[in-house]
């Protein structure tokens, strides 16, 4: 009879949490106040920079990249947080929101007006994608020039799923930004252009010298006697044309989809905190 | 005791059962309907795919003419003792050198074996002319050695007159072609490509006049089919007096052998024929062709052509220029330093120009 309890209270305690775990995923996030209304902005000095929910990042990556953003926090006084997480809670495709209220209700940024910004890579499927969303002053750096930029250094990383390399470039190209105030993507495409170049180079010049030669060579084997047709000779008799069968293929549309530009916005999180900032998906 | 034919679909290869309500053949494999004339021409297409007959022509009138081909009095024959070449010319004439293989000939006292010929086209194109004619004919060509050409040497040749075989001739035949036609429709999110077949049945019937072809083994076939178009309208009943200075050649090979190669290109000439008057379709594909040729009549003519020998870096180069029309034909060789040269300037412009042009723009 304690057997069979047992193995019931077993089964329940399995059956609510595998139910808990669901709740969560599709849910609120578990740092979302309770009591939205009476919530009020806090700073904590020891809220962890790197939350690496979605365990992409290695013990000794995480730190070299705490190392970064100390450096970043101490060099400008903004706040910094890396932020993966496998799943968008109940906050759908609005990933921005997401990243909004991370940032606010785990009790990110300095100064009066908390300073600072997360960068959120969210990991689930059909709604991957990346965000930066900036707080206080540093939405002054935030432009959406300057999130374009940002973006486009990583984004090459991002799609082929060198997350740690993107973190790096991205706190770099962060720093750089608040140091000089404006980002230019500046690609050095010098080795791509001398390869093309010298390929089309090869190709023209190939196809010049073949012209040149086909020149040089006027004999050939004559394979018709058009020019011997006696004029007004040629007579067809015959001529049907027997329709056989009909086959139909369908082929879905290629449609133009560059998806290369950010989604830039400017809004709030939930507790009403204004931001600026965009990202990308992939 | 009837035999019973089995129709096979076009499309999928099964059998086919004629439906009498509607009076036409269905494939219960997948789901097609055919007209009876249509399944019918079909079958007699793959019956015949890929066979291309060629009728042997009646020669009777050709071997009677040959029989009448009077030798030629009060010419003298030379022999090539490197290539063999038979040169005539008449008695006031001499032949220092072969024209065909540039080596020396010597007189034999053989006066046989030149045998008079039906027409003869006289050289209208001078050794004079020769130089300015090389000149055209190299402009424009920058890979040509410097000074490959000897002026001199081109000035002092000697045209000949090269035995060929005019042949007139019928050709009658018919071809099937397997064609579709694709339209492409617009679906929702698809595009759709709906694909017409059909087989189309032609027979038609062309006539050639004049077709040449050499009738000498000893020069080169592409090249003599390079140099032409003679105008065979300015034919004129062979005399003697045209050899007057120049040299000539009988026929060393049988129009029955070089039937083949006059038959090959009436053949071509016949199915393009056919071809063209399938229009409208997307693609056309022959599937099965059938071509007869009858009421040959060939003559033995003599045609004006120069022959020009060059050596570079060891290897011979031969040219033959048209003694009618100045259509100088033949291989030239190439410098490799221009041809180098001619690259690596191209290349190193290009590279400069859209590298610029990609250091602006990205």
């Amino acid at each position: 009879m304690m057997k069979k309890i047992f193995a019931s209270l077993l089964s329940f305690l399995f059956i609510a949490s595998f139910a808990c775990t669901c709740f969560a995923d599709s849910g609120k996030p578990p740092w979302f106040p309770d009591d939205l209304e009476s919530f009020e902005d806090f700073h904590d000095e020891n809220a962890p920079r790197v939350v690496d929910n979605a365990d992409v990042l290695t013990d000794d990556e995480e730190a070299v990249l705490l190392e970064k953003i100390r450096d970043i926090t101490d060099r400008t006084g903004f706040d910094l947080v890396i932020y993966t997480t496998p799943t968008s809670y109940d906050y759908g495709s609005d990933r921005a929101l997401l990243a909004r209220d991370f940032y606010q209700f785990n009790g990110y940024g300095y100064d009066e007006e908390y300073s600072g910004s997360v960068f959120m890579i969210c990991f689930e499927e059909g709604n991957r994608g990346w965000e930066s969303q900036g707080c206080g002053r540093v939405r002054e750096y935030f432009t959406e020039e300057n999130i374009n930029a940002l973006d486009d250094y990583i984004d090459s990383d991002m799609r082929n799923g060198d997350y740690y390399e993107a973190m790096l470039t991205y706190t770099d190209k962060l720093s750089e930004l608040y140091s000089t105030g404006t980002l230019v993507y500046d690609e050095d495409n010098t080795v791509f252009n001398i390869g093309f170049s010298a390929v089309i180079a090869v190709i023209i010049a190939a196809i010049v010298a073949r012209v040149l030669y086909s020149g040089m060579k006027k004999v050939k084997t004559a394979t018709n006697a058009d020019l011997y047709i006696v004029p007004g000779s040629e007579h067809i008799r015959v001529s049907k044309d027997h329709f056989l069968y009909i086959h139909t293929r369908r082929e879905l549309r290629q449609e133009d989809n560059d998806g290369g530009g950010s989604t830039f916005s400017s809004g709030s999180s939930s507790g009403g905190r204004s931001f600026s900032g965009g990202g990308r998906s992939f | 005791m009837s035999s019973m034919t089995e129709y096979k679909c076009p499309s999928c290869g099964s059998t086919l059962e004629f439906n009498p309500e509607k009076g036409k053949l269905f494939c219960e494999a997948c789901g097609n309907e055919y007209e009876t004339d249509a399944i019918k021409a079909f079958m007699k297409a793959s019956e015949n795919e890929e066979t291309q007959e060629r009728k042997h022509f009646n020669w009777d009138e050709y071997r009677k003419n040959k029989e009448e081909y009077k030798p030629l009095e009060g010419v003298k024959v030379y022999v090539c003792q490197s290539c063999g070449a038979s040169i005539e010319t008449d008695e006031n004439t001499a032949a220092t050198k072969c024209p065909y293989c540039d080596s020396n000939v010597i007189l034999t006292d053989k006066v046989s074996g030149a045998l008079t010929p039906n027409a003869i086209i006289p050289f209208k194109i001078t050794p004079k002319d020769l130089p300015k004619l090389i000149k055209k004919y190299c402009k424009g060509k920058r890979l040509i050695p410097k000074g490959f050409f000897d002026n001199n040497k081109i000035g002092r040749l000697q045209g000949v007159y090269v035995p060929f075989w005019l042949f007139d001739c019928h050709a009658d035949g018919e071809a099937a072609y397997m064609a579709t036609r694709v339209v492409i429709t617009r679906q929702g999110k698809y595009d759709c490509y709906t694909t017409s077949y059909y087989l189309l049945e032609r027979e038609g019937e062309v006539t050639f006049k004049n077709i040449p072809v050499d009738a000498s083994m000893r020069i080169d076939n592409d090249l003599m089919d390079s140099v032409e178009p003679f105008d065979l309208n300015a034919l004129e009943e062979f005399d003697k007096a045209y050899l007057s200075g120049f040299l000539a050649e009988s026929f060393d090979t049988d129009p029955d052998t070089e039937m083949d190669r006059a038959s090959d290109r009436m053949k071509t000439s016949m199915i393009n024929s056919l071809r063209q008057s399938a229009v409208g379709y997307n693609t056309v594909i022959q599937k099965s062709g059938n071509i007869n040729i009858d009421g040959a009549d060939v003559k033995y003519v003599l045609l004006p052509v120069y022959f020009l020998n060059c050596t570079y870096n060891g290897k011979n180069y031969r040219y033959a220029i048209n003694g009618q029309t100045g259509k100088i034909v033949g291989e030239l060789p190439i410098s490799m330093k221009k041809c180098a040269a001619y690259f690596g300037a191209v290349a190193a412009g290009v590279f400069a120009v859209v590298f610029s042009i990609l250091q602006f723009l990205l």
